[in-house]
């Protein structure tokens, strides 16, 4: 989608329409651990919009001033080399900082994406010197691969390894290095122009399927704020600077909520009882249910989970998982579910 | 040609349009045009982005005589950092689809954002695109025709003024100067002072909205650069009211290059009349209706409309089935010698084939570069320099030695990659299911159909037909098409439908035959209503054991589609379920206007 500034994004409470996909990302920022999200949909239906004006709602979070990877000082097994020396010494300062969405461009070499030799600095000192890539830059902060279909293979790789162990370990040039790289991944792909490799979808804690909307009337408002925007940016996300903060008031209340939400044994059941149902692999499903379900009750201010809670968000989880035998997303029915879910909660 | 003139015009008036496609076939003065528009405007050709042109030259790199100098780092943008208010990407289907759609993907957010070898980097960039596209020789992508606010389509016969004028652009090549235009610069400025004051009634929003919903468009890009192009196209003209023309050339220049649908599939609803209220906007909204209706006969003006209603009405019994097979045969046949330009598109949105790969040895395009290993059998001097540059001046310190020192750490290896030649694997299903209702016709004429369209000499084809008393290969792999005509008119027929079979059948040939061949690709074009009656394993469902099989069907460089014979009324949710189960498209045999649509 079109912007002529760059700093000035379509704000993302005037975005029409696609509340499965909002939701999906407003519950991954509450809770990192859910895993990312792959945006699944026909070209030109905001997702790459929506995406890239998360940064507007993004909360602060805290880190150790002058890290590269900007290491959260709360988070003692994700620090840095340095920071470790630092912390153990309790010499550092911390400041605040915005989360950021960090995007990957589809034609990123290898070097830029784990980082490499940090050229200016040997010129300077004659020193080697780690300089951090788009992992260094994604710690910390949402990873945004648009059109992930079309990554090379070795690219997917690299991201695949880093999303598994949370670290990027980097061996060339002549450098050893790894530094901590936990970020939220969010792919968006068109499958019209190319599948994705399973390994790679499986790593998606959550997948949403977008389509075009069909509602004329919803069309011509989706066109009219556009050229709203387009003709005054500014003035356009003034209108809705309100709306703007109470939501990013609203993410980072429930950042810090969603700890204190309980998980009783009625709800692990029945959730235990829905990966049964649907005969989930492994315990990766399981957790980001659980995940789920306690963000998005954060995210309504609650610090109980409802049927609800899990009833809405366990599909966006589910769909691309079920995949035992020739069923798909297709297969899956909201009503099933709910009825699995009925027996426990 | 004049279409293509206040295309372009309107790109320059409003910022927010970014692209301009222009299609036509080879010689119909596509980059003629451009380039004399561009001097016009500027007194100069067109910037032109070549075919072979490396991303680091596209988006930007390293400064290497800066560096080479003087030891700062420096950044050097690309072309896309230039100030040329229009660049020209000639025959953009040949650029590899990442590098078009990042390039596209950059001009739409106003910034190019670097990641490559050592540089991190973004910059803006505020140009606009024209390319040309010349379908014939390979598709391009739709997501990157998307974003491309405008199309239009030269035809192949210009007229005789406009051969002229096309004579005279060429003929002046290097003369520009003197055909610069000063009215066309001051029109443009007039109209960029104008377009943020242009109002754009809301039914004309409705009738732009109408229009995509009637052509399947995806998403809301369709939709979005046809508003735009109202507005520029009225400001163009001095008007601050957008009015019929504006939206009768936006339509037509940005709805039919998005189209998944080529005609109305539904009755109109009726709300939209609720809201136009006094006497005063029915007048206007019937005049809107007309425009829309003049684009539709526009678009359908070549294309058997009488079978389209066919194909869309409700299909009650069999007697209508056969005489839509029929109509096919004469469908198939017509569209074939058609122009491509006017090829119909139907509810086919596929960019299926991945006809490039890496590693292919010297004979490919280079795209980029690796450190090298211990063979270095193809040195890319470029990266080399690049990746040594930044310790030259050390080195130069420490040896003493002048002039550029390269280690044997700094050598870099080409990575190229080449289209590959392709095995077009016809799977068809000849079982008795099919043939009691004679639909074996339709699937002849579309293999060969499909065959008249993409075979090329590089390729080979396959047909592989199943029933209870055979599975196997009817023409193993061959390049030579001559027999296959024959071949296919004898397809034999069988009685049931042993489909699980026949997939673990195809995956083996298929595998091994990608084992073999490592440069190719496989397209399996699976033909069948996926009526499964046999089952492998005695008591098995036949159809779940075969939906089973096709979900773990998978092969490195093989794509498959599902096309569904059965015609009926009734959606075929078996054929539905097998073509998800196989991760493949799914087309319906009357959906096939033209084999362009699967094939792409």
């Amino acid at each position: 989608m079109s912007d002529g500034d760059v700093s000035l994004q379509f704000p993302f409470v005037r975005i029409v329409g696609q509340e499965e996909m909002k939701r999906a990302l407003l519950l991954n920022i509450i809770d990192p651990g859910i895993g990312g999200v792959l945006l699944r949909g026909e070209k030109g239906t905001a997702k790459s919009t929506t995406v890239r004006s998360l940064e507007q709602i993004l909360p602060k979070v805290s880190c150790i001033s002058g890290c590269q990877f900007h290491c959260n000082p709360d988070k003692v097994r994700d620090l840095c080399e340095d920071c470790k020396k630092k912390v153990a010494e309790g010499g550092f300062e911390t400041t605040m900082r915005n989360m950021r969405v960090v995007e990957l461009p589809l034609n990123a070499t290898e070097d830029r994406i784990s980082g490499s030799l940090d050229i200016e600095h040997i010129l300077r000192t004659g020193e080697r010197k780690y300089e951090g890539g788009v992992l260094a830059q994604a710690n910390g902060n949402l990873l945004y691969v648009d059109e992930v279909n079309l990554l090379d293979d070795h690219i997917v790789d690299l991201l695949l390894d880093s999303a598994a162990m949370g670290r990027n370990f980097v061996e060339r040039e002549g450098i050893s290095y790894s530094h901590p790289a936990r970020f939220v991944l969010i792919g968006s792909m068109n499958p019209e122009e190319g599948t994705l490799r399973p390994q790679l979808m499986d790593r998606f804690g959550m997948c949403v399927e977008i389509s075009t909307e069909s509602d004329p009337n919803i069309k011509i408002e989706v066109i009219k704020r556009r050229l709203a925007f387009d003709a005054d940016p500014a003035g356009f996300m003034a209108e809705c600077q309100k709306e703007t903060d109470d939501l990013r008031e609203r993410i980072a209340k429930a950042k810090a909520l969603v700890n204190k939400v309980k998980v009783t044994d009625k709800v692990l059941l029945a959730i235990a009882m829905v990966s049964v149902h649907y005969k989930m692999e492994g315990h990766r499903a399981d957790i980001a249910m659980i995940r789920a379900a306690k963000a998005n009750a954060a995210l309504e201010g609650r610090e109980e989970i409802t049927f609800k809670d899990i009833s809405t968000t366990a599909p966006l989880i589910l769909r691309h998982r079920i995949k035992s035998g020739p069923f798909e997303e297709a297969s899956f029915r909201q009503s099933e579910l709910d009825n699995v879910l009925r027996g426990y909660i | 040609m004049e279409d293509a003139v206040r295309s372009m015009t309107c790109l320059l008036v409003d910022p927010h349009l970014h692209g301009v496609l222009i299609k036509g076939p080879a010689g119909s003065g596509k980059s003629a045009i451009i380039h004399s528009f561009s001097a016009a405007l500027t007194g100069k050709r067109a910037k032109v982005i070549p075919q072979n042109i490396t991303d680091e030259q596209l988006f930007g790199t390293i400064d290497l005589e800066e560096v080479l100098s003087t030891g700062n780092m420096a950044f050097e943008p690309g072309i896309l950092g230039g100030d040329d208010p229009i660049i020209l990407v000639d025959d953009i289907n040949l650029l590899p689809k990442n590098t078009s759609l990042t390039l596209m993907d950059s001009v739409h957010r106003g910034s190019v954002h670097v990641e490559r070898e050592g540089v991190s980097m973004t910059y803006p960039c505020s140009v606009s695109i024209v390319a040309t596209v010349n379908d014939r020789e390979q598709p391009l992508s739709l997501a990157v025709m998307d974003l491309f606010d405008i199309c239009v389509v030269l035809p192949r016969d210009s007229n005789r003024t406009e051969r002229v004028e096309i004579m005279q652009a060429v003929l002046s090549e290097g003369g520009f100067e003197d055909i610069r235009d000063k009215d066309l610069v001051a029109k443009i400025e007039k109209g960029r002072s104008l377009i943020d004051s242009v109002f754009i009634p809301d039914m004309v929003l409705k009738a732009i909205v109408d229009a995509g919903k009637k052509y399947g468009l995806h998403g809301v890009r369709g939709e979005l650069s046809a508003t735009r192009v109202c507005k520029a196209s009225a400001a163009l003209d001095g008007r601050t009211m957008v009015n019929e023309d504006d939206l009768a050339f936006a339509l037509k220049v940005c709805i039919p290059h998005r189209r998944t649908r080529h005609s109305i599939v539904t009755k109109e609803p009726e709300d939209h009349v609720m809201l136009f209220n006094t006497h005063e906007e029915k007048e206007q909204e019937r005049e809107v209706e007309a425009q829309v209706l003049s684009l539709k006969e526009a678009m359908e003006a070549d294309v058997d409309l009488e079978y389209d209603q066919n194909a869309d009405d409700k299909r009650p019994d069999d007697e209508e089935d056969e005489f839509l097979i029929l109509d096919m045969e004469k469908v198939f046949e017509t569209i074939d010698l058609l122009d491509d330009s006017r090829r119909k598109r139907s509810n086919v949105d596929t960019q299926l084939m991945r006809r490039y790969i890496k590693d292919v040895g010297k004979d490919g395009r280079y795209v980029s570069s690796k450190p090298a290993d211990d063979d270095l059998t193809d040195l890319a001097i470029d990266a080399t320099v690049r990746y040594a540059a930044p310790y030259q001046k050390r080195r130069r310190e420490n040896s003493g030695k002048d002039g550029v020192i390269i280690l044997p750490s700094d050598l870099r290896q080409k990575i190229r990659e080449k289209r590959t030649s392709c095995l077009y694997f016809f799977m068809v299903d000849n079982s008795g299911s099919l043939v009691l209702r004679s639909r074996m016709r339709a699937v002849k004429a579309a293999i060969l159909s499909m065959l008249g369209d993409h075979y090329t000499r590089r390729d080979s084809v396959a047909i592989m037909t199943f029933n209870q008393d055979f599975i196997g290969m009817l023409q193993p792999p061959t390049r030579s098409v001559g027999g296959i005509q024959k071949i296919i008119e004898d397809i034999p027929v069988g009685m049931k439908t042993p489909l699980s079979e026949a997939l673990s059948f195809m995956h083996t040939y298929v595998g091994q035959y990608l084992r073999k061949h490592p440069g190719d690709m496989a397209f399996v074009v699976l033909m069948t209503d996926a009526g499964a009656n046999v089952a492998m394993t005695p008591g098995n469902d036949p159809l779940e054991e075969s939906l089973q099989i096709a979900s773990h069907l998978r092969l490195e460089r093989m794509e498959c589609v599902v096309v569904d014979i059965k015609v009926s009324s009734v959606i075929n949710e078996k054929a539905k379920r097998l073509a998800r189960a196989l991760d493949a498209p799914y087309y319906k045999i009357e959906d096939l206007r033209s084999s362009n649509d699967i094939l792409n």
